[in-house]
């Protein structure tokens, strides 16, 4: 029993080894996916998504391929499929919320989706980013 | 939990009846300099901040519904604290 142990824990070793950088390589800077991944930002609605065959609580929920998008309305990352429960429609700025909070915003909260819109934006105020400490 | 700066409100009529009564702020991730890091997001004010301040987020689902008292919040960051000063060890 023991024995088994020791082996188990000696496995992270070599992986961890394999793991770090090469020297001469340059570290990840301090503060390196301090925003991974985002949770909850703006996307634009990009189209709709019809799918007969779905699972039973999501029988009534909107489906929409969204790309998510910073203040100013650039494309940022991949689209992705979100549950709607505002009934946002293409071209709409949109607030979309991810992982287990997702499903709560549906009327069933016991269902396979991690991607829902919860709001539907009229505008962004936004202000220049001013570096420096508080 | 990370830092943020708040850059502006993010208005909307349509939505969740969980985000009545909340401000949803777009906010800049920054490190302890206080240099941009990241990309910006969203999320819900609960610390009567607004734009231009240094904020503390709480990016943990259940943490924000034991905060806000509502079990069913599809909030999924909450502003929990301003900052007034941060020290760099370095």
């Amino acid at each position: 029993m023991r024995a088994d142990r020791k082996e188990k824990a000696e496995i992270p070793v070599p992986l961890a080894a394999a793991a770090a950088p090469p020297t001469g390589e340059p570290a990840l800077e301090p503060g390196a996916g301090l925003c991974q991944p985002a949770a909850m930002f703006l996307a634009r609605v990009i189209g709709t998504v019809v799918a007969t065959k779905k699972p039973e609580g999501l029988t009534g929920i909107r489906l929409l391929m969204v790309q998510p998008v910073g203040e100013d309305g650039t494309p940022r990352g991949k689209p992705v499929c979100a549950a709607d429960v505002t009934q946002a429609g293409p071209g709409d700025l949109v607030h979309v919320t991810e992982s287990r909070e997702a499903a709560l915003a549906l009327p069933d909260p016991f269902v396979p989706v991690d991607a829902a819109i919860i709001a539907i934006v009229d505008h962004v105020h936004q202000e220049p980013f001013e570096e420096g400490r508080p | 939990m990370i830092l943020a700066k708040v850059l502006g409100n993010v208005v909307s009529s349509v939505k969740h009846p969980s985000l009545n009564s909340y401000a949803v702020f777009s906010v800049q991730p920054v490190d302890e300099h206080g240099r941009a890091h990241g990309d910006t997001f969203l999320a819900v004010d609960h610390a009567q901040s607004g734009p231009g301040d240094t904020v503390v987020i709480l990016r943990e689902g259940n943490g924000i519904r034991q905060i806000l008292g509502d079990s069913k919040s599809p909030i999924r960051c909450l502003i929990v604290g301003v900052v007034d000063h941060v020290e760099p060890a370095v």
